[in-house]
């Protein structure tokens, strides 16, 4: 395995960066933070012209063909541009059924979802409460609802990690499906509370929920990366445009230090994501634990980073009107949804075999 | 840059694995020699069998080959796992200074110098801080003032790593009266048996008299072809060892192994009967600590990459990190073993000498995982503090405006 970017995955990541800078700047994120928007659908359908709904299906269904080291670094960018509306969790379930889906379920959904046509999301397990705190499960057996779901307002298909291990597909034209809007702190991914009758739930055969969730923590990894380099970025611009004590506060030792420490945690955790990215594409079942690894360091260092940048850009950036804002949740989101470090960093150990 | 393919690697692996295996101890006559000689003699069988110094040119001693960061990795890490004494001597001369003449050096001194310093021969210390020049290694004040018979030199070293124990050492010493700080410096070799050099030892927090020295020359005259470079450019020669002393520091090999130590340290401590690491908070740590030991590791996967497509300098940014990086990642090795060993970690260490990087204890012996509570504090300092690297980070990475620098 070649840590490396072919000149093909160099030339997408610019052009999803060259996009995004384009059309998702910071004013396009807050519209939904001050509008009751959940879904752009002008951002939405700039996004399908170029082909971002379809990453990694197969070229036969219409997408781009691609794996997930592309995903992942799609998933830097929409992390840097806190860009709405899980786009990450519309490519992990297109993903999921190119992968695990039978022929027929292959064929019947793919195209729809290559093109963006269709939206897909994730239903995922969360934290169980009611137990040790580093377990995840479903609430019982006989879950009718889930909490957590981003982008289940709009999405016409919902990917869900079922308890025992198994991922199945819930379509909305087929069943009922009852949402509500939970109040979200990252309005970038609102989420929703799904009620469902889980008889309607067909299973794809041929793909497991840790599979499921290499991928899904993979690209949560990348997101946050993104965002915290973006962060480490801005904040430097800003130590060296605000003049305090007649010089730019970025020449003030403390300052410089702080800021040298944030590009090291969050620059230097670049390999974890790459590497989850790429054992995933080498064999997806072998990769779980580097994706829980870069999950849990690269959203634990990104979190100290966005606490950071907002200490260094004083006042202004403890109010809303400040940037920083829309990263800082950006991250909250990316640490605590889908397991928290310490689940991950415990289901390392557990992987590793350290505690038999 | 040729790259192997993975098969070859693992031919390569495994030879490098017997090698460990048959090599050392030696056996014969060579193994009734003294320990140092011995470490010489084994030097010299891996060199000729090919693993160490593999891209140094054949005619200074070296195995002539193309350089291969890969091969390299994979050969340090057997030799870091096994018993051989490839860390044995300093790597001052080896890893630094020989890259460094590579680029700067003469032939003669190439000649001279290369082949016994590869075999452990010539064994240098690194003479470049002062009392007064520390962080500000510009201000150095010891003078060598060229006469008839040569340099003669004058002015006090201190924290000099191995100075009474190396043959030779390396370091920057002014020469032009007139240029200001770092341009009026040279970079001189001298021999530490020249007459009027005094090296004294002094003594470390964790009792070590085998560290480092205070080294005073008096009137000490060294030949004038002992410089490396020209005159009043030994602040270029001098960044070109201490690039090599980055990069080493960036070897992953040591730090992996480094780790696993402490992993077989948490298996084999017991807490309430069992064995430590089934605790929650000990294993997760100890995930967390692997983190950043991957972030190092993949750090140079991708240095490698980036290498074998020619595109190293890529990298030239983020492996400003690796200093800091490797720092942080021992701190935490060190934290978390002081905590397993619990009230042994207060019993005075055992093996006074640093138990820097290369020679944490193999097996589980308490007392040597104390000085690593120490050593991992001579990371911080050594080889430019981390205050000095977090100011590179802030001024060369990020272009934040300069800092006061020193005056005159
Ligand atoms: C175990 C060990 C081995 C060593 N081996 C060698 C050797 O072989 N050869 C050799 O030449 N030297 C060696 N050194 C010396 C080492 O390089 C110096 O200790 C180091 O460069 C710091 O210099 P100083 O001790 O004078 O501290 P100072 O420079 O006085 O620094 C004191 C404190 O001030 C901080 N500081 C200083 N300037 C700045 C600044 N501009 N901005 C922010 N903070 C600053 C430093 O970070 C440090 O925390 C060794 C040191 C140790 C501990």
């Amino acid at each position: 395995m070649d840590l490396w970017l072919s000149e093909d995955q160099r030339l997408i990541q610019e052009s999803c960066r060259n996009y995004l800078d384009a059309e998702c700047q910071p004013r396009v994120v807050r519209q939904a933070y001050d509008t009751d928007l959940t879904f752009d659908r002008r951002l939405w359908a700039g996004i399908q012209e170029v082909g971002a709904t379809g990453v990694a299906i197969p070229e036969q269904f219409g997408g781009l063909g691609l794996g997930m080291m592309e995903l992942a670094l799609l998933s830097e960018e929409l992390g840097r541009h806190a860009t709405p509306f899980f786009l990450e969790g519309h490519n992990i379930a297109g993903l999921a059924i190119a992968l695990g889906g039978s022929p027929k379920q292959r064929d019947k959904l793919l195209p729809g979802l290559a093109s963006g046509d269709k939206v897909a999301t994730l239903a995922m397990l969360t934290m169980d409460r009611s137990r040790e705190q580093t377990t995840r499960s479903t609430p019982s057996p006989s879950a009718d609802r889930l909490y957590f779901v981003p982008l289940a307002d709009v999405a016409d298909l919902f990917v869900v990690e079922l308890g025992d291990g198994r991922v199945g597909i819930l379509e909305r034209d087929g069943t009922e499906v009852e949402v509500r809007a939970l109040d979200s702190i990252d309005c970038s991914r609102k989420f929703f509370e799904i009620t469902f009758d889980p008889s309607a739930i067909d299973v794809l055969p041929n793909i497991s929920s840790d599979v499921l969730s290499s991928a899904a923590l993979t690209v949560l990894a990348a997101d946050a990366f993104g965002a915290a380099t973006r962060l480490v970025e801005e904040t430097t611009v800003y130590a060296k445009t605000r003049r305090q004590f007649g010089f730019p506060i970025g020449q003030f030792q403390s300052v410089k230090h702080q800021l040298a420490e944030l590009a090291l945690s969050a620059i230097s955790t670049r390999g974890l994501f790459w590497d989850a990215a790429m054992s995933f594409d080498n064999d997806p079942r072998a990769s779980l634990r580097s994706a829980s690894m870069a999950k849990a360091h690269i959203t634990q260092q990104s979190m100290y980073v966005a606490r950071q940048s907002v200490e260094l850009h004083g006042g202004i950036g403890f109010t809303w009107e400040c940037d920083v804002q829309l990263f800082f949740k950006r991250i909250m989101f990316d640490r605590n949804y889908l397991g928290t470090p310490e689940f991950h960093r415990e289901r390392c150990a557990t992987l590793a075999g350290w505690c038999k | 840059m040729k790259d192997l393919s993975q098969e070859n690697y693992d031919v390569m692996r495994s030879k490098a694995r017997d090698f460990c295996a048959t090599s050392w101890p030696l056996s014969g006559p060579e193994a009734d020699l003294p320990f140092r000689e011995q470490v010489i003699c084994w030097q010299k069988h891996a060199i000729n069998a090919g693993f160490l110094h593999r891209s140094v040119p054949a005619e200074y001693g070296g195995g002539g080959m193309a350089p291969d960061i890969r091969a390299e990795m994979i050969i340090k890490r057997e030799f870091a796992e096994s018993d051989v004494p490839y860390l044995e001597s300093t790597p001052n001369g080896p890893q630094f200074l020989v890259p460094a003449l590579l680029e700067c050096g003469t032939e003669t001194q190439n000649q001279k110098y290369i082949e016994r310093t590869l075999t452990g021969e010539f064994d240098w210390c690194q003479g470049y801080s002062e009392p007064n020049a520390g962080s500000d290694l510009a201000a150095l004040s010891s003078r060598a003032e060229l006469t008839n018979d040569g340099w003669l030199i004058n002015g006090q070293k201190i924290w000099t790593s191995n100075a009474h124990s190396a043959n030779m050492m390396f370091g920057v010493f002014r020469t032009e009266k007139d240029a200001k700080r770092h341009r009026g410096v040279s970079f001189l070799i001298v021999p530490m048996d020249t007459p009027g050099i005094l090296a004294r030892p002094i003594k470390t927090m964790h009792g070590s008299v085998d560290d480092i020295c205070e080294v005073f020359f008096d009137d000490v005259i060294v030949p004038a072809e002992n410089i490396v470079g020209e005159r009043g450019d030994g602040w270029r020669v001098t960044r070109s060892v201490l690039k090599y002393e980055r990069l080493w520091l960036a070897d992953t090999s040591v730090v992996r192994v480094q780790f696993n130590r402490l992993l077989t340290l948490a298996e084999q401590t017991l807490r309430g009967g069992r064995p430590a690491i089934t605790d929650p908070h000990i294993r997760q740590t100890l995930s967390e600590i692997e983190a950043w030991v991957r972030c190092q590791e993949l750090l140079i996967e991708r240095l490698i990459a980036a290498e074998s497509h020619g595109a190293g300098e890529q990298l030239d940014g983020e492996m400003q990190f690796v200093k800091l990086l490797a720092t942080k990642t021992q701190d935490a090795v060190a934290q978390l073993a002081f905590d397993l060993i619990a009230e042994s970690g207060l019993l005075a260490p055992k093996g006074a000498e640093l138990t820097t990087l290369q020679n944490l204890p193999k097996i589980v012996s308490e007392r040597r995982w104390a000085n690593a509570f120490f050593a991992s504090l001579a990371n911080a300092l050594g080889g430019g503090t981390s205050n000095m690297q977090r100011n590179a980070i802030g001024e060369n990475l990020l272009g934040l405006p300069r800092d006061i620098r020193g005056a005159g």
